[in-house]
This record gives structure tokens, C-alpha cells and sequence, in this order.
């Protein structure tokens, strides 16, 4: 799912508890311990001007009592800031002393309530209503933040907006927390700050043994520190097991909705995994289903999926799960080109019979890095012909079998089989899953599955993450 | 939403010659529930080159060449058959494609249509033993079976001797055009119809909500709409609160969000999004903080006795094309440059970062991403924002072009359901003092429109209705 930053929540949350900025902007600074939301501007008695044109000079009784506050300097073409943190400042990073910005960045980006909408948060001007040589005409440093003043106004303005948008003056607050802080460090800093990025943890058979999860239904459901539990498990393993889900019909949609709604496709909002004649899904017979994904051939497969026993008298039916991102790494560190070809070509996926016709071509492992994220595409039920031309044909194949070598090696899986009332929890796009064959005739294997969308779950970790950040400052202080 | 693939459709259908290959698109997967048809074999010995048929019925059939040291093999298609193409007179496949796409029932689960193995137990060095040029198709015999054949599956499955049935429709039709030709056949992408101003005007599709809900020729003439301009209109919908959900449904299901399952939109104090107050919104899409944007929007008038609060629509495709013929250098920073779209306060926090000209080389798609009021700040390096700002002027310019833009102003028991992904809506302020103005909306995912869309295509092609 998210990867590759390192953790600093902890080191930001040593931060927080020493408080010196009150948070001017609500959205901006949420690491920040104080939960009050102030409109007030302005604190600033103490206030250095510094020339436009130059960099900071100072009178020297002001820069002893400012030594705890950044010094600015803007280019002579203004096409940008330059930020400078005092070493003893909490934004202070010795690898990166200083932080350099753009004014039309800057000027879009305005955070005053003109700017942004206030109750909704939206932002009031387009982008392209900077005008591109805008530059600052005075700087003001405070304890709040940064203000800067600008040379021009909007353009485009409508009749149905406030003409001082369209006028010279207008004057942006930028929080320290904000351009320092959220905006200052390197951008994995940033997407561990502002989107809770975590790192995953890759694991194997003997991994997943030592770390498994087992949550108790009742503490999932009736407690914010029980659904944190899960949720980060869920980050950072990609999967979790409930134990003690009252083993009624619907119950896997209540236990998926304590982390967001359902994602209703054609198989129903929730479906039934039992063997039934003329199956639609392989799912829905006894054989032997191999490890996979589900839902690959649309364009937005489920991020989570949610497995509920209601019966099991069978024997096999075993369910096994496998960490594809471990599969990742071996495949780059031991066979590098074929790590190249599968994240450059793309695999096909469909879905095809009377009533259905879904296909997507995606690459078997996606680097999104404009997101800093990986997703893993591996559903050989449900693979398409590849769309490929005949000279790349060879090399797929051998790349993917060599993919496919890892998923099967029994040391990287793990293997267990369900009791009626537990129910697992996975990500879809990063934890293959399987069954073994079982035998019918034998007694009764119900399954009750249903999906929660990738964004779902983002929103509800970040937001709980978030709450339990916040409750640890106030702890703190 | 889909693009750029001739429409080849009607061409297909009226090439069909000859009943042995007069079979629908749908029916094609079923041809080898039959296997051993073939009365007329042509075998010819391995490895060797190609073989002319030798009776004057077998003309239409094609050659085959198979290569000696990869086994690759050649297709050339004679001039007769339906399936021959100039720009393209021969066809050539790869043994391990062919045998990991062997269409028969122990290789393709007959009711679930669903493979049976993985592409990973095809052996990288299969060659084929021996082949017969069929009127169904080309049958291919393998040297080897599968690796790693479990014991729950039939034993023959990891022997040499397995027989592969491929009809022509396979091998020359779906796979043996241009790649454009291939996923108009197999995905029905069609071209989508540039529109501005003067085109809308002409072109706007008014359905009666009776067609479309209750015929499939007019739930056709909407989806078809949809696909090539991105638009249509509803008239006649009752002002029922939850009558939107109904429209949509006849698509697929809705997609929920923490908007609702269905949404007002209405004037409110403390709105939580800027579409529920009074304000002019500007020309956006919906929901680009999350992974997966709904594909489709649906917007319901119940209510509208207000100046003001006109509908404004654009095809953004418009604006990527002029963009790109005008200003190239700026079209291509727009394609590589990542936009943020967040939606952040105290209850949500998503967030999302894509360019906003997003080309899908893999699937052919174009989509477009543009949403000012819930940008956030994009995350670049210093020296690529001038860039990437004046670029976003270029096109923002092409956006706010009144020319280029189609105005309605809703009226109770209208619904307007759009593309959501190319196609951006706005609506001027409106002054709530003078009375109200009421839409119900709703959003529906891309695959359930595509799934719709083809299917209902299909059954049309296939004389259903």
C-alpha cells in the first residue's frame, strides 16, 4: 500500500509537546498539540521588517531577541524565498538548512480565509489566476509565521468576488508549521507529515507467525484504541484477523464499516464464498484457487477485502496469504531486468461472460511515484491474453514466472485455516490470498466477503492516526 | 473516457461472408465447446513452412509458417478471407501466448470463463509438435506441459500432447489487426466527438425518462451519448427525492461516499463543500482527492425558482487537443507533472496527486484532471513551478472560453448525468433570498458504465433489441 518513509511520527510528536506556535490555521499545522482554532492574524509585537531586495539585516538588539526566528532572503528576480531556520529551532535540519519557495506557489497557496473558504476549506481562485511575475513587495517576520505582501492581484477576477483579490496588497500568513514544517523538509518528510505514510512491513511465513495480529471483535467495534490497533496492522502488514465475530449473515458489512462504506459491485454488496453448481466465479466452486487479487480488471480494485466464517466442516479449505511487496524486493535484489519488465508492461485482466465485460491492462508491479506508492496486480484466474508485441512476449513470461517463483515458495507464506466467528482483513493490492481444494460432500464451508475502497481506509487511518497523535500531545503537556 | 479507435463496428458487420464465420462477437469464445470438427485437415510436418490449401474451398484459409528456432508462428491471410488487411497481411503469435491462452475447458473453467492455470507454469521452451489448418480455426499441439501442476488438477494437464483449438475470429480478428483495431473489437472503444459551444447546440441529447428507463434502445441512445460527447439530459424525471438513484441504477450501482449515497446540493450555512452554498462555482470535476474519482455524475433538478445558478459545461478533451496542437511544450508538462487535489478538515483527510493531463498508454484513455477548489498546494521542485503555473494558465485559458463552453439552466424534473472525468461543470452564483434552488445528485464508477456500455452494444450488434 503506502511506502518507504521512514517512521518520524514519533520524533514529530516529541516535537509537538514542546509548544511554541499557536495554530493560527486549523488545516495546516496537524501535528500541533493545541486544538484551538484562532482567525487572529496578527500576534505580532515584535515584527522585523526586512527589506525586499536584500538579505535580512537586522538591528542587533532585534536579532537577540529574534535569534529563535527565521531569516528570509528573497532573489533579486523574486523567483523566490529562501527560508532560513535558526539551528535552535525546532524546524532546524542539518541536512537541509534552508527552505526555498516559490512566489507564485506561495501566493496560490494563500491560507487567509479570503483565499480559502472558511467552513468548506475549498480555495476561492484558480491557479491560473496568479499572475505568473508577481512578486513580494514587503516581508514581515513574526512569531506566527511568515507575512508577505504582494505586488499585484488576481487576474480574472469575477463581479461576483471581492475586488481586493484583483488589487496590489493583499497579505498572506504563512505558519512556520506550514512552509517549515509541512513544506520544509525532503518530500518523503513531507508525505509522512501530511499523509501519514508509513512504511510497510515485508514479511514471510516465520514473520507473520511472530507478528500476526488477532484482534477481539468487541475491542474492534466498541474502542477508538482497538480500531487503531487494526488499522495499523492493516499499514503496515496488510492483513489482520478478528476472532469472536458473531457468525450472523451480514455481519462482515459491520465489521467493514467501522472503517468506511461498502464498495457495492456486481458479485452484491457482500457474497456468499460457498461451492455452487455453474459458478461465476471460481471463488464459488471447491477447487483449489491459487494466490491472487481480486477485482483486477477495473479501474479501481477494492483496497481492502474482508473474509467473515459463518461455517467450516470441511476438511481443506485452508486459507494462505502471501506478501507480494516481499515478493518485490527478492525479484529486484535477485533478478533486476525482470523487476524492469513487469513494472513496464502491462498485464491484462478481464472479466468476460454474458452479462459482464470489464478489462483492464495494468503492470503486474506499479510504482506510482507521484504518490510514493506501491500496488502489486497478480490474478492469474483472471488473467487476459497480454496485448503485447511479439518481441516483448519471451521476456514477459520469463519475468513473470520468475515472479510467480517467489509467490510460491511455501517460506513466504502463511497459512491458516478459518473457524466460524473469525474474519480476516487484507489489502487487496498487496496481499495475495488462496484456498485450498476442499471436499463438498463433506459438511458445509460459508464464507462472507465484501470490499472497502483503498481511500476508505487512507481516510480513516490518517484521521485516527491523527487522534491519537493529538491525544498523546495533549498527555504530553 | 475512451478514445481514439475508429469506429470499425458497422464495417465489421457488414464484411460478414460466409456461414462458417458468420458468428457474433459474443458467440466466439464458444466455438471450441466443439473441438474436432474438422473433416478437412491439412497437416503439414514439423518444423516446416507453409502449406497452400489444396482444395479451392479452402481458399479463404489461411497459410502458416512456423518459425524453426522459436516456434513462432506466421499467419498469412489470403485475399478473400474477411479477415485479410492491407496495411497488414499477416499475423504473428507466440507459442507460449498461444498455449497459456488455450481456449478449452480444462484450460478455461466453462462456467466461470476463468483460467485454470498460471501464465507461470507455461514452459519458456514449448514448441509446437504438430498443427492442422481448420475452417474453425488453428489447432496447435504442444511438445510439453505445464510445470507445476498441482495434484488436485487433471494429471494430462503436465504431459506433452495437449491440443489447443483457436478460432480464426481469435487469432486474425480480436488479435490479428492493428492494436486499435483489437480494443475497439474486444473493449468497444470508441471515438470520443470533440465538442464546443456551436457542436453541443446541434448535438445535445434530450432522452424521455420513460426510453430510457424502460427501453433498451433508449437506455442505448443515452449510454452511446455518453461515450462519444460525454453528456446527456433527462427530461421528465419525477421531482421524487431519491429518483436520481433510480437513473443511475440503470447504469450500476452507486458509488458510495461519505457525500451520501445520494447528496443535496443546496445553499447551507457551514457547508462542508463549496457546491452547497450560493457561490459561482467554477469549471471542476469531483472527488480528484480519491484513488478512484466516480466516472460518472448525476445531477437531479427537484427544485429551482432562483436567478441565477445556470449549468455550465466543457469537454476538457477539447482543451487537451487545442492545447496540444497551440502550445506543445505546455501540453507535455501537463502530462508529467504531478497536480495535488486534497479534501482536508477535521473529519476527512484524502489526498491525491496525478497530472492533469493523465494519458493511459496501457488502456488507451485519456482523462483529464482539473478541480481549482481542491487543489492543493502541488508538490514540486523550485525550478519546475514557473512551468508548470504557465502551463496551467494555457489550459485554464482554453477552459474559461465562453465559445467552448454549453450553458443550461436546469428546470425541475430535469437530470443532466455527465462524464466526470472529461467532461467540467460549473454553475453561477444565484441569489437563495429569491427562492430555492434543490439538485439531487449521485455518482456512479467508470467500470459499471464501461460493463454497460459494451454489453449493451453487444446485444444491440447481436439483433437483441
Amino acid at each position: 500500500m503506502l511506502r518507504h518513509s521512514a517512521t518520524l511520527l514519533s520524533s514529530a510528536a516529541a516535537r509537538v509537546s514542546r509548544n511554541s506556535l499557536s495554530p493560527l490555521f486549523r488545516n495546516s499545522s496537524r501535528l500541533q498539540s493545541s486544538s484551538s482554532t484562532s482567525t487572529v492574524l496578527f500576534q505580532a509585537a515584535r515584527s522585523l521588517h526586512v527589506s525586499a531586495w536584500s538579505p535580512c539585516a537586522l538591528p542587533a538588539e532585534a536579532q537577540e531577541q529574534h535569534k529563535d526566528l527565521p531569516t528570509i532572503q528573497i532573489a533579486k528576480d523574486s523567483a523566490s524565498v529562501t527560508i532560513r531556520p535558526p539551528k535552535g529551532s525546532k524546524y532546524y535540519r542539518s541536512e537541509q538548512p534552508t527552505t526555498t519557495l516559490n512566489p507564485i506557489w506561495l501566493r496560490d497557496n494563500c491560507p487567509c480565509p479570503l483565499c480559502i473558504h472558511p467552513s468548506t476549506r475549498q480555495k476561492l481562485h484558480a491557479s491560473s489566476q496568479v499572475p505568473l511575475d508577481i512578486t513580494v513587495s514587503s516581508v514581515q517576520v513574526y512569531p506566527e509565521g511568515l507575512e508577505l505582501t504582494w505586488s499585484k492581484g488576481l487576474e480574472d477576477v469575477g463581479d461576483w468576488e471581492e475586488p481586493a483579490k484583483a488589487r496590489p496588497g493583499h497579505k498572506s500568513l504563512y505558519s512556520w508549521d506550514m512552509i517549515l514544517g509541512s513544506y520544509g523538509g525532503t518530500p518523503s518528510e513531507h508525505r509522512q507529515q501530511t499523509r501519514m505514510n508509513h512504511d510497510p512491513v515485508l514479511w514471510d511465513e516465520k514473520r507473520m507467525q511472530d507478528n500476526v495480529l488477532w484482534l477481539d471483535y468487541e475491542e474492534y467495534m466498541t474502542t477508538q484504541e482497538g480500531l487503531y490497533k487494526g488499522l495499523k496492522q492493516l499499514q503496515e502488514y496488510g492483513l489482520f484477523f478478528l476472532r469472536g465475530v458473531p457468525t450472523e449473515d451480514d455481519q462482515v458489512a459491520t465489521v467493514a464499516e467501522r472503517i468506511g462504506h461498502l464498495r457495492h459491485t456486481f458479485y452484491g454488496r457482500t457474497w456468499d464464498v460457498k461451492s455452487v453448481p455453474n459458478a461465476k466465479n471460481i471463488a464459488y466452486t471447491n477447487l483449489n484457487l491459487g494466490l491472487h487479487m481480486d477485482l483486477l480488471y477495473m479501474e479501481a480494485p477494492p483496497g481492502l477485502q474482508l473474509l467473515h466464517s459463518l461455517e467450516n466442516s470441511v476438511p481443506g479449505g485452508t486459507s494462505i496469504f502471501m506478501d507480494s511487496f516481499r515478493a518485490v524486493e527478492l525479484l529486484k535484489q535477485e533478478h533486476r531486468e525482470d523487476f524492469e519488465i513487469l513494472t513496464k508492461t502491462p498485464t491484462t485482466f478481464h472479466y468476460r461472460n454474458g452479462e459482464h465485460h470489464l478489462h483492464y491492462n495494468r503492470p503486474t508491479i506499479a510504482l506510482d511515484e507521484m504518490n510514493d506508492t506501491l500496488t502489486v496486480n497478480y490474478a492469474p484466474p483472471f488473467q487476459g491474453p497480454v496485448e503485447l508485441p511479439l518481441e516483448q512476449t519471451q521476456g514477459f513470461y520469463r519475468a513473470l514466472k520468475r515472479f510467480a517463483g517467489y509467490i510460491e515458495r511455501p517460506d513466504l507464506q502463511f497459512q491458516h485455516t478459518m473457524r466460524p466467528g473469525e474474519c480476516m482483513v487484507f489489502a487487496n493490492r498487496r496481499v495475495l490470498h488462496a484456498r485450498t481444494a476442499f471436499d463438498p460432500s463433506k459438511g458445509n464451508r460459508h464464507l462472507k466477503g465484501c470490499y472497502v475502497d483503498l481511500d476508505m481506509f487512507k481516510d480513516k487511518f490518517r484521521i485516527t492516526m491523527q487522534a491519537k497523535v493529538d491525544g498523546e500531545s495533549k498527555k504530553g503537556q | 473516457m475512451l478514445r481514439h479507435s475508429a469506429i470499425r463496428l458497422a464495417t465489421r458487420s457488414a464484411s460478414l461472408h460466409g456461414t462458417a464465420f458468420n458468428t457474433p462477437l459474443k458467440a466466439v469464445s464458444f466455438v471450441f465447446r466443439n473441438q474436432k470438427i474438422g473433416s478437412r485437415t491439412l497437416s503439414t510436418s514439423q518444423p516446416s513452412f507453409s502449406s497452400s490449401p489444396a482444395h479451392s474451398q479452402d481458399r479463404d484459409l489461411p497459410s502458416l509458417q512456423i518459425n524453426k528456432t522459436d516456434s513462432t508462428i506466421t499467419l498469412a491471410i489470403p485475399k478473400g478471407s474477411k479477415y485479410y488487411r492491407p496495411h497488414q497481411p499477416t499475423t504473428s503469435l507466440h507459442p507460449i501466448w498461444l498455449r497459456d491462452n488455450c481456449p478449452c475447458p480444462a484450460c478455461i473453467h466453462p462456467s466461470t470463463r476463468q483460467k485454470l492455470h498460471a501464465s507461470s507454469q507455461v514452459p519458456l521452451d514449448i514448441t509446437i509438435i504438430s498443427h492442422r489448418v481448420l475452417p474453425e480455426g488453428l489447432e496447435l499441439t504442444w511438445s510439453k506441459g505445464l510445470d507445476d501442476v498441482g495434484d488436485w488438477e487433471e494429471p494430462a494437464k503436465s504431459q506433452a500432447g495437449h491440443k489447443s483449438l483457436y478460432s480464426w475470429d481469435m487469432v486474425l480478428g480480436s488479435y490479428g489487426g492493428t492494436p486499435t483495431e483489437h480494443r475497439q473489437r474486444t473493449r468497444m472503444n470508441h471515438e470520443s466527438i470533440l465538442w464546443d459551444e456551436a457542436m453541443m447546440k446541434e448535438k445535445v441529447l434530450w432522452l424521455d425518462y420513460d426510453e430510457y428507463l424502460n427501453t433498451r434502445e433508449g437506455l442505448h441512445k443515452g449510454l452511446k451519448h455518453l461515450q462519444e460527447y460525454g453528456l446527456f439530459f433527462l427530461r421528465g424525471v419525477p421531482t421524487k427525492d431519491q429518483e436520481v438513484a433510480t437513473v443511475a441504477e440503470r447504469i450500476g450501482h452507486l458509488r458510495h461516499t461519505f457525500y451520501g449515497r445520494t447528496w443535496d446540493v443546496k445553499s447551507v450555512p457551514n457547508a462542508k463543500n463549496i457546491a452547497y452554498t450560493n457561490l459561482n462555482l467554477g469549471l471542476h470535476m469531483d472527488l480528484l482527492y480519491m484513488e478512484s474519482p466516480p466516472g460518472l455524475q448525476l445531477l437531479h433538478s427537484l427544485e429551482n425558482s432562483v436567478p441565477g445558478g445556470t449549468s455550465i459545461f466543457m469537454d476538457s478533451f477539447k482543451a487537451v487537443e487545442l492545447l496540444k496542437q497551440e502550445h506543445p511544450e505546455d501540453y507535455e508538462i501537463l502530462t508529467k507533472t504531478p497536480t495535488t487535489f486534497h479534501y482536508r478538515n477535521a473529519d476527512h483527510h484524502l489526498h491525491y496527486n496525478r497530472p492533469t493531463i493523465a494519458l493511459d498508454a496501457m488502456n488507451d484513455t485519456l482523462t483529464v484532471n482539473y478541480a481549482p477548489p481542491f487543489q492543493g498546494p502541488v508538490e514540486l521542485p523550485a525550478e519546475k513551478m514557473q512551468g508548470f503555473y504557465k502551463a496551467l494558465r494555457r489550459f485554464a485559458e482554453y477552459i474559461e472560453r465562453p465559445s467552448l463552453q454549453f450553458r443550461h439552466t436546469m428546470r425541475p424534473g430535469e437530470c443532466m448525468v455527465f462524464a466526470n472525468r472529461r467532461v467540467l461543470h460549473a454553475r453561477t452564483a444565484f441569489d437563495p433570498s429569491k427562492g430555492n434552488r434543490h439538485l439531487k445528485g449521485c455518482y456512479v464508477d467508470l467500470d459499471m458504465f464501461k460493463d454497460k456500455y459494451r454489453t449493451t452494444v453487444q446485444a444491440k450488434l447481436d439483433g437483441e433489441f
